[in-house]
């Protein structure tokens, strides 16, 4: 009932809920397209356009999922339509990891080890991988977030840790 | 429970997805099978390892600008429904959608231009039949010399 008038409030234009809107859910949209899209630079226009995007579509939010739900959505179209144009596939994940230093401290290695372990798997399993890793959340979430079966979901992830399983194996 | 059976469940026991009975049977094999245990730390390792990632900061005026562009979008669109709202076309004012509006108003603009070149070229072709009066004398005393001349 309270998301139903936040969402009224939205479709009204409301500057006030768009401003709480994005202060509550900016940290996730910006997670999410740096772990699924691992560019720094790019970060900002990307995450912009998902809030415009969300803003501009908000009346067609017929609200058959959670708001978040359709937001995290619209994130990684908008990483994958962003890839896609740009033909590349998580570069300076990759520029990062060329010479980690010794005093390196350990997150940030950390930081390096996932982003060539989400590198290692293709946009279908980052996606699954990145919702429940970094936003927790359910399966049952993950396959209304990316419109696709519960038992999908859990194949996928499966699928996910096995491959990321031999990266690390492999020395990633 | 096989080893095989827990392999397969052990994501969905890493995720708390599976229903109480089937994680308690998943949790009495892994305390006496040290490689699914195995399995399921170094599921857990990588799982922590992805969580480990900072993202970098929004900007302090994120907001701002987000709405800002939202605003000006808006200001674009209101002006384009003013061009095509009743008062400027009643004769769409039937038409609810503004880019069918939009589709009909071209196709006037569209036909309208095909009309005039057509009119305009048609003219053309008339007046380049047309004969002034001093071509019309030439003529004239041209048939009369024929006719003269051969009489």
């Amino acid at each position: 009932m309270e998301e139903k008038r936040f969402i009224e409030k939205l479709k009204e234009g409301d500057e006030d809920a768009y401003r709480e809107f994005m202060s509550k859910h900016k940290d996730s949209v910006y997670r999410i397209i740096y772990s699924f899209s691992g560019m720094a630079s790019e970060i900002d226009d990307i995450a912009q356009e998902v809030f415009i995007t969300v803003f501009r579509k908000i009346h067609k939010f017929r609200g058959n999922s959670s708001l978040s739900t359709w937001l995290y959505r619209v994130t990684i179209n908008k990483c994958k339509d962003y890839l896609r144009k740009r033909r590349t596939d998580i570069v300076e994940l990759t520029d990062t990891i060329v010479s980690p230093v010794a005093d390196v401290s350990e997150t940030l290695l950390n930081a390096v080890r996932a982003k060539a372990l989400l590198s290692s798997l293709p946009e279908k399993l980052r996606s699954v991988v990145v919702l429940r890793e970094t936003e927790a959340l359910s399966y049952d979430e993950i396959a209304k977030t990316l419109k696709i079966p519960i038992g999908r979901v859990k194949i996928m992830l499966f699928r996910a840790r096995k491959k990321m399983k031999e990266a690390v194996l492999n020395g990633m | 429970m096989e080893c095989k059976k827990c392999f397969s469940l052990l994501c969905e026991y890493k995720d708390g997805e599976l229903d109480a009975t089937a994680a308690t049977a998943v949790k009495r094999h892994l305390d006496g099978c040290s490689a699914c245990s195995a399995e399921l730390d170094s599921m857990k390792n990588i799982a922590g390892i992805i969580a480990s990632v900072k993202a970098p900061k929004a900007p302090d005026d994120f907001e701002d600008h987000v709405i800002g562009e939202v605003m000006r979008k808006r200001r674009q669109k209101s002006s384009f429904r003013f061009l095509l709202q009743d008062a400027w076309f009643p004769v769409f004012s039937f038409i609810r959608l503004p880019r069918l509006r939009l589709a009909a108003l071209a196709l006037l603009v569209a036909g309208g231009v095909f009309f005039a070149v057509k009119n305009s070229s048609t003219k053309n072709y008339y007046s380049d039949l047309l004969i002034s009066d001093a071509e019309l004398s030439d003529l004239d005393s041209e048939i009369m010399n024929i006719f003269y001349g051969e009489i």
